[in-house]
């Protein structure tokens, strides 16, 4: 019995010591994890989960594009020709993906107007590549490389494929030179994302490793600086470019500009607005990853309120994109159909005052020189 | 010979690298260079000096954002030009460390950011825009042995000048005019877009004569910086305006060489490597041999090395928001600055010479 006793209190005690040292050992630990730096983890986490596909995905694409393309024009039918549109449709979607991202390879080759020329406000698109049809010039993907960026690109595809006047497969079959020009075209494309995903591991590497000899992020601060910058101006682009000048800022319905909308031609643009929203999400979250949103909570200068105000405002854009139906190009008149516009705007609006407001607290400041003018 | 030049240059890095680590205890009799730049602090603009291999010198604040800086001759005197529309030249004796004087623009002129001194040192001539003269481009010569008083003034014969240098005889001043008209009542605005003309101007110091004119390749290139090799050949980097034409991607040349009396000629580079620019060309500098040319953008966050004879791309390296840039004579080395504070020794490669904490390194660069 005492024994027995002895036995109970030895082990309550060496529990209890146990439970101590667990304690002890616990709180080290959490100490340790606040503050050791995260930023690493973000950085790695951000460029591996979240930009890596999307540029992966993006050169898949054009690398199809070029495929159906090539399909269509040995065999040019209404039946090719609709393959050939809604593989237009997702490679325009992977770019849409693609296009908010503000650093990286796109950005550093200056290629985002070889990949899509828009906006273009004296349709420049038809013009050119009409021109370069009645040419007498070789089509090919070298051509199109020394040409005006009005007929490189996704947009110029989109105006052979989708413009009324021309779309016709009679036209190809009348026209060779359509279907050269097409071809070539789809092919300088895929060149171009090649050499964004070629180019990506050696940004990656830099972006995902800040050092005092990094050329392009010596610290931490200013790789982050990148990310809320692409969050902030991505929002904006979405707001303004894509939606607002359209819309007229909401000013009134009879004033919208549906020839403003991005791929207005295929009537693609809702779904566009919406893929490159996602990809903020994304850079937001860290899709699966250890993202930006659970980086800040971490931080005691970033306040729940505004992580819940970030979190609401990407919900009530979500909630109202998915009340729009597609297409815009066609209803943007419509006042009923003109006010969800200007609702999705506003939330747009609010979701970039709130992502604005994470720079300060996190005392990063954005670009110098490279603002400057002189 | 290229790859013999480059192995002398990594060595010339390394050493200097060395050095620079090796910091404060090992000083030799003679002194490691000193950087000039401006470089803002937070909110503050200041001046700033930087010794290789022992830190900051001296950083003064200052009222007005600097540009380009560079020592006076046969002194320890440096000038710090203000910024467009900038109006003061800060005088700064880089021994002491301390601002001597504050040199004002006249009435309705402003300054470009840039000047050049004689040879003796005496002369500083300073680009100016006469805003009230519709934008005329003057230059104004300030005698810096009587406390830089103006003493003259010559037209360029055009709008926008801006960086300048000295000619290998020492009387004939090269000027890149940029073409742009701006008014400092309507910010930096550019309000000639659609009529500019860049050219370079070779001007008589003396006389005030314009002696030679070459006009840039396309109407909407703005040639705006430049260095002169020993053999008289100057080089050129312009930047393109895109907003005087949005629809259109220029993807020409954007860096240029000039000999004697023949037109400027365009570097060769790829498109890829001409679209990586951004359009824009901050900072141009040729080592002393005359044989390599350096260019940065910060735009387009690169460092371009060229062969300067042929006009050849050798090298390009990222480096983010770059813009100053410099040649160590003594280590036969390039040297560029960046807004995040970096300062690297460029070569075979980038090397990390020394961070500045908290420190923005403006525009240009130059060695005391």
């Amino acid at each position: 019995m005492i024994n027995r006793d002895n036995e109970k209190l030895d082990v309550g005690l060496t529990m209890g010591r146990l439970n101590w040292l667990l304690m002890a050992l616990l709180s080290v630990l959490l100490v340790g994890c606040s503050k050791a730096p995260t930023e690493p983890k973000l950085l790695a986490d951000t460029a591996n989960q979240v930009m890596s596909p999307l540029y992966a995905e993006l050169n898949s694409q054009t690398q199809q594009l070029l495929q159906q393309s090539q399909a269509f024009c040995q065999a040019p039918s209404e039946q090719t020709q609709q393959q050939l549109q809604q593989q237009w449709r997702d490679t325009m979607n992977a770019w849409a993906r693609v296009q908010p991202i503000g650093f990286g390879p796109v950005e550093t080759g200056n290629l985002r107007w070889k990949i899509q020329f828009w906006p273009d406000r004296k349709d420049l698109t038809s013009k050119k590549t009409e021109a370069l049809i009645r040419s007498d010039e070789t089509l090919t993907a070298e051509r199109v490389a020394a040409a005006s960026v009005s007929v490189q690109g996704l947009a110029a595809l989109e105006y052979l494929l989708f413009d009324e006047r021309v779309k016709a497969v009679s036209f190809y079959q009348q026209n060779s030179r359509r279907c050269e020009l097409l071809q070539a075209i789809a092919e300088r494309v895929h060149q171009v994302t090649q050499q964004v995903e070629d180019e990506w591991p050696d940004f990656a590497a830099k972006f995902a490793q800040p050092s005092v000899d990094n050329p392009l992020y010596p610290d931490n601060k200013a790789a982050l600086a990148e990310l809320l910058n692409t969050l902030v101006v991505g929002v904006e682009v979405v707001k303004r470019n894509k939606l607002g000048l359209p819309i007229a800022n909401g000013a009134n319905a009879q004033h919208a500009k549906p020839y403003r909308l991005e791929a207005w031609r295929s009537q693609y643009s809702l779904a566009l607005m919406r893929a490159s929203t996602e990809t903020l999400e994304q850079l937001y979250r860290g899709n699966g990853g250890f993202g930006l949103s659970a980086y800040l909570q971490e931080q005691d200068a970033v306040d729940d309120a505004l992580l819940g105000a970030i979190d609401e405002a990407f919900a009530a854009v979500n909630t109202q994109f998915a009340a729009i139906e597609a297409p815009l190009f066609t209803q943007i008149k419509q006042p009923e159909y003109y006010a969800q516009l200007t609702n999705l705007r506003q939330r747009l609006d609010l979701l970039q005052r709130q992502l604005a407001k994470l720079p300060e607290k996190l005392d990063i400041s954005l670009g110098f020189n490279s603002n400057d003018g002189d | 010979m290229q790859r013999r030049q480059f192995l002398q240059l990594a060595m010339a890095g390394s050493a200097l690298a060395l050095s620079a680590l090796s910091g404060c205890s090992s000083r030799s009799s003679k002194e490691s260079p000193l950087l000039l730049s401006g470089a803002d602090k937070g909110d503050e603009h200041t001046v700033s000096g930087w010794q290789l291999g022992q830190g900051e010198r001296f950083r003064l604040t200052v009222e007005q954002r600097v540009h380009a800086p560079l020592m006076r001759p046969g002194s320890h005197e440096a000038v710090y030009v203000a910024r467009r529309p900038g109006t003061a030249i800060y005088v700064v004796d880089v021994k002491a460390g301390q601002i001597k004087q504050q040199v004002l623009a006249e009435k309705q002129r402003h300054f470009y950011g840039h000047a050049v001194f004689s040879n003796d040192g005496r002369w500083l001539y300073v680009p100016e825009n006469a805003y009230a003269e519709e934008g005329r481009g003057k230059l104004a010569v300030y005698d810096a042995a009587a406390n830089y008083q103006r003493v003259q003034e010559f037209d360029l014969g055009g709008i926008g000048p801006h960086q300048l240098a000295l000619m290998p005889d020492g009387l004939t001043l090269v000027v890149a005019m940029g073409g742009i008209q701006t008014h400092p009542d309507l910010d930096r605005e550019k309000l000639n877009l659609a009529t500019m003309q860049s050219a370079l101007v070779f001007v008589d110091r003396l006389s005030g004569k314009i002696t030679q004119r070459f006009d840039a390749s396309h109407q909407h290139l703005s040639l705006r910086h430049l260095d002169v090799a020993p053999n008289g050949t100057v080089v050129v980097g312009a930047q393109f305006q895109t907003a005087a034409n949005p629809d259109q991607l220029y993807t020409g040349p954007l860096v240029f060489s000039q000999r004697g009396a023949e037109p400027l000629k365009a570097f060769e580079a790829q498109e890829r490597d001409w679209l990586a620019q951004h359009h824009y060309i901050a900072s141009v500098v040729i080592n002393r041999a005359g044989t390599l040319a350096l260019t940065t953008t910060p735009r387009g966050g690169r460092v371009n090395l060229w062969q300067l004879e042929q006009g050849i791309l050798l090298r390009s390296f990222p480096v983010r928001d770059v813009a100053g840039a410099g040649y160590l004579a003594d280590q036969n080395q390039f040297v560029v600055s960046n807004g995040l504070g970096q300062l690297f020794a460029v070569s075979d490669e980038l090397q990390l010479l020394a961070q500045a904490p908290a420190t923005r390194w403006d525009n240009h660069l130059s060695i005391g």
